[in-house]
């Protein structure tokens, strides 16, 4: 594909790349131009999407990646016609196939047709959006009738084609969506949205609720299907790893607007936005380990903002005064590579953002070799085994092995990252060690005290040692409670300190984890997710512990907070000698963060070792998988690429 | 006149003196005056507020009970008059004095029956007799000539008094017990869903029957505690909202039960487990005022249907004491008016405007309240 080098550089010509073939005819696919949403709310009116143009070909896969809150998923909604209500199309178009079909004038009639025909979208929660009342092949088969018209044995065997396409067998046609696993259900659902033939699929964060082995075979599925199809795929994603692992083109979004559009290699090699640069800058990485990893400072501007510069000035290292004064135009700054920037032609800006990271080492030495220090948890056999009861007197018939003897040790100022999947127990074991569970066998030592037996005073003394930090910040702080009250709460249970020390130290926590003071007076819903979990921390840290144990304190966070989040895990880590116990599935986190890698499967741990090793040489199969899934090319792949 | 201290007035009273010393308690607390103060900035939430306040202190008057002094012979004891009065009574006099012979419609000059009556002829035909009060009976009168709106007034104490102690001896059982349920789970949820089923499989009308029953045997078995006629009557209103709160806490209940099972699971709860919270803080600082919002609505619409289930139970003639002003009554009275020719409607359209407005505006106020409570709807109008 070639582009048209002499086209002046201005906002009209947003398409860019490969949107036009070198004799100007149009390819076919999905042509989104000039988008702008808008949502009237009490006298004001919100942009959530502003002037978004990207194109889908057909047989390409794009990649729209952003954070929370950037407008992507309202993108893809608009696109459907599906806007929730009071929000609207204001202005653009969106052309489908060849010959091309404005879709935003096409009665609702017909859109229905389009919709899950021509133009079908897969969402997040397989949870959800299947009918939990109607077999898959029932689900399947309404899709057939209404855009194929196929009935009885022809929707049968149809329907029997698509399963086999997707990866499922003839006896799931049968299955009610609460007898699949999550993979499974997304499976039946990307086979619901291939029956219309679609030109054009849309998978708003298809993997996101899944695990990262699932997420491997059914990001694996779209691409070979949209390959195999000749479909286009629109991905709409906030991980950089997934999109690198899937698309020929990416589109980067920021504040409802695309700041960069160019091919996968272009932005993956040379960004030229600075808001992509700093996107890659925040990835934590094995091999960044040390380092204090940069951080993105302030927020994504609320979509009631009016902009007279660059939307991104604010939080950006290399503006100058025209960034603040004058809109960049989405201009094309190398062939094929567009972006939203003064500077995207000149390099002169690229080069800060290193320095800055070498400039701020976070904890170079570590003092005393770890082996030396007060060992402060052992966990010896430990087991949780939940009963199965069955029949009228609900007899215990077998017991499920949540937790099936796991040991570890865990030394002051070490983190010990515990890996793996959903439902392998990980969970279960943090609140087991905290005796939130009582544990069926083994034993939980902290600080040289075994836990088993204690009760009372005593238990709660060793309460204040231990504390955890949840990974959901909206679940975890009770919105009827001000910050300064839930940071009260452990000191009033556990320290002996009057009301006026208390409060004193709510001040000093709310200043360690870098939230205002102001903070301690008002309620959880006023603070985004990252200063939650900065509560959320602070609020652990409020009884002086010993052991944190951090379960999954990033997963539910954008990259660049949860970036924030580990500078200031590691810096608390260092001031405090915390020992960390990390529950996490996300291995580039815990090649950043961890010493130790305890990987865990069906209530067991099948590997232990210094995180190097683990990462780089895994013994154990299963370590191996997660690590080969792991999207972005896996951690050893990368690693062997910078070594 | 000597005051007479009801047990209902006692009661009332006591819930008094309780919302004072709560409100001394908490007069300089900023985050409990600040929801108070943002109902009272919205023109709904002064509204409704005020109208209620109405009905409270019409309520409130209402209770104030006494007996008047006989005029007595010098030197004689005082004597006493059988009648109990309230202040309210005082008050209303004028209309409480003014009764017709029968029925009059709103307004009216005249009587709403024909009588034989003679004319300044001196000949006597059938026709319909001026009324005593031409014009002073807003809502006309009832069938003893009564006024209606003196009725509809009265009917207020009696419609508070339902509503808001049958709530009270509802709502330990419902939040105790429904939280309890969600938040142990195990043994205790086994026990307290027995207990609601068992409750909820035994007819309604049947139980409250049989306890009224029960109450009135006692009542004449200690005829010297109720010596005075609205004391027989107080008592029995008294049992009434004792047996429909012991009843009423099932729905409720199980509604907190289900948020409770939810709640629990929740982060913040095993937050407060890890640092070694007691199970009873964590019930009222984590699990309470997290369900707050279900109880405040369940209490405002149950609290119509109080008033409603009062009218109910008259007419299986197991509510309050026929003798008694309710709007319950009323309303089985209207049974009958409505059945005649011509009709007469205007007690059952006192009974209902009363109704509806309180209700209406009790509603309304909740709602209020509620989102100012709610720190996440805080700040929006």
């Amino acid at each position: 594909m070639s582009v048209s080098h002499g086209r002046p550089k201005e906002r009209e010509h947003p398409l860019g790349g490969t949107a036009r073939s070198a004799k100007g005819a149009l390819m076919g696919g999905l042509v989104v131009e000039n988008l702008r949403i808008e949502i009237p709310v009490a006298g004001r009116t919100l942009v959530p999407v502003d002037g978004v143009s990207f194109r889908v070909e057909t047989n390409e896969c794009v990649a729209l990646l952003g954070e929370s809150g950037c407008g992507k998923s309202m993108t893809a909604l608009a696109l459907m016609r599906l806007l929730p209500e009071g929000a609207r199309i204001a202005k653009g178009s969106v052309k489908l196939g060849t010959p091309a079909e404005e879709l935003f004038t096409l009665p609702e009639a017909a859109m229905g047709k389009v919709r899950g025909g021509r133009l079908a979208m897969i969402f997040q929660e397989p949870q959800t959006s299947l009918n939990p009342v109607m077999t898959v092949a029932g689900q399947i088969a309404e899709a057939l009738a209404a855009h194929l018209g196929l009935r009885g044995a022809a929707a049968q065997a149809e329907a029997v084609r698509l399963l086999e396409a997707v990866g499922l067998t003839r006896g799931h046609l049968t299955a009610y969506p609460f007898q699949l696993s999550g993979g499974q259900r997304q499976r039946a659902l990307i086979a619901m949205m291939l029956a219309g033939e679609p030109e054009v699929l849309i998978a708003d964060e298809p993997t996101t609720a899944l695990d990262v082995t699932v997420q491997a075979q059914i990001l694996e599925l779209l691409r070979g299907l949209q390959r195999q199809r000749g479909m286009g795929l629109l991905l709409i994603t906030h991980d950089l790893d997934v999109a690198s692992d899937m698309a020929d083109r990416v589109a980067v979004m920021y504040a409802g607007q695309i700041v960069e559009w160019a091919s996968r290699d272009q932005i993956y090699t040379t960004p030229r936005h600075p808001y992509t640069q700093r996107l890659f800058a925040v990835l934590p990485r094995l091999e960044r380990r040390g380092q204090r990893l940069d951080s993105l400072p302030g927020r994504v501007p609320p979509p009631d903002s009016v902009f007279t510069g660059c939307r991104f000035a604010p939080r950006c290292a290399a503006a100058f005064s025209r960034c603040h004064e004058e809109i960049p135009a989405f201009h094309e700054a190398a062939p094929g590579h567009f972006a939203r920037c003064h500077l995207a032609a000149s390099p002169a800006w690229q080069a800060a953002s290193p320095d800055s990271q070498v400039a701020n080492p976070i904890f170079t030495s570590r003092g005393s070799p770890l082996a030396a220090r007060a060992t402060i948890l052992e966990v010896r056999n430990l087991a949780v085994h939940f009963p199965i009861r069955r029949g009228l007197f609900r007899r215990a018939v077998g017991s499920f092995k949540a937790v099936d003897g796991v040991s570890l040790s865990l030394h002051a100022g070490e983190t010990l990252a515990l890996v793996g999947e959903s439902g392998c127990g990980k969970s279960t074991l943090a609140r087991a060690i905290l005796r939130l569970i009582e544990p069926t066998g083994g034993s939980v030592a902290v600080a040289g005290e075994a836990l088993a037996g204690l009760s009372g005073e005593a238990l709660r003394r060793k309460r204040a040692e231990m504390q955890i930090v949840f990974q959901d910040p909206y679940a975890s702080l009770n919105p009827r409670m001000r910050i300064g009250d839930i940071l009260e709460e452990g000191m009033a249970a556990l320290l002996p300190l009057a009301a006026a020390p208390r409060r004193a130290r709510v001040k000093a926590l709310l200043d360690q984890v870098g939230l205002p003071l102001d903070a301690a007076s008002r309620y959880p819903h006023e603070f985004s997710g990252g200063q939650r979990q900065r509560v959320a921390i602070a609020r652990a840290l409020a009884v002086r512990p010993k052991l944190l144990i951090l379960d999954e304190p990033t997963s539910a966070l954008d990259v660049s907070v949860q970036a924030q989040i580990l500078d200031l895990l590691a810096e608390l880590q260092v001031a405090h000698g915390l020992a960390y116990l990390f529950i996490t599935h996300n291995l580039p986190v815990v090649g950043y963060l961890a010493q130790r890698v305890a990987v865990m499967r069906a209530g067991r741990i099948v590997e232990e070792g210094p995180v190097e090793q683990i990462l780089t040489a895994p013994r154990h199969e299963y370590t191996r998988l997660l690590l080969d899934s792991a999207p972005g090319g896996g951690i050893t792949a990368r690693h062997k690429r910078c070594m | 006149m000597k005051p007479i201290l009801l047990w209902s007035d006692a009661l009332i009273l006591l819930l008094l003196a309780t919302l004072a010393a709560l409100l001394w308690l908490a007069r300089h607390n900023e985050a409990l005056r600040d929801p108070w103060r943002q109902v009272m900035r919205g023109r709904v939430g002064r509204v409704t507020a005020l109208i209620l306040s109405l009905y409270i202190s019409i309520g409130l008057l209402d209770s104030a009970h006494y007996v008047e002094r006989l005029p007595a012979a010098p030197g004689q004891p005082a004597q006493y008059g059988g009648e109990v009065r309230s202040a309210l009574d005082g008050l209303l006099t004028p209309i409480r004095v003014s009764v017709e012979k029968t029925y009059s419609a709103p307004l009216a000059a005249r009587l709403y029956a024909k009588e034989s009556v003679m004319g300044p002829d001196g000949v006597e035909r059938r026709d319909y007799p001026q009324l005593k009060h031409p014009g002073a009976h807003l809502f006309g009168t009832d069938k003893v000539g009564q006024d209606v709106l003196y009725l509809s007034l009265k009917s207020i104490r009696t419609g508070l008094l339902i509503g808001s102690l049958t709530t009270l001896v509802m709502l330990p059982f419902a939040l105790g017990l429904g939280i309890a349920a969600g938040y142990f789970g195990g043994r205790v949820d086994d026990v307290i869903q027995y207990l609601y089923t068992t409750l909820n499989s035994i007819p309604g009308v049947l139980l409250i029957a049989a306890a009224v029953l029960v109450v009135q045997v006692q009542i004449e078995a200690h005829a010297e505690l109720f010596n005075t006629a609205a004391a027989r009557s107080d008592v029995r209103l008294l049992a009434l909202c004792g047996i429909l709160g012991v009843t009423g806490w099932t729905g409720l209940a199980r509604l907190l039960r289900a948020e409770a099972l939810k709640l629990r699971e929740l982060e913040f709860v095993l937050a407060a487990r890890a640092f070694g919270v007691g199970h009873g803080r964590i019930l009222l600082r984590h699990l309470l005022p997290n369900v707050m919002h279900l109880v405040l609505i369940t209490v405002v619409l149950d609290f119509s249907g109080l008033v409603l289930a009062e009218a109910v139970l008259s007419y299986v003639g197991v509510g309050v004491d026929p003798g008694m002003i309710s709007f319950g009554n009323m309303i089985n009275g209207a049974r009958l008016e409505l059945a005649r020719e011509p009709v007469v409607w205007w007690q059952l359209a006192a009974a209902f405007v009363f109704m509806f407005v309180l209700v209406l505006a009790a509603n309304l106020f909740a709602d209020q309240v509620r989102d100012a409570l709610d720190p996440k709807s805080r700040g929006r109008t």
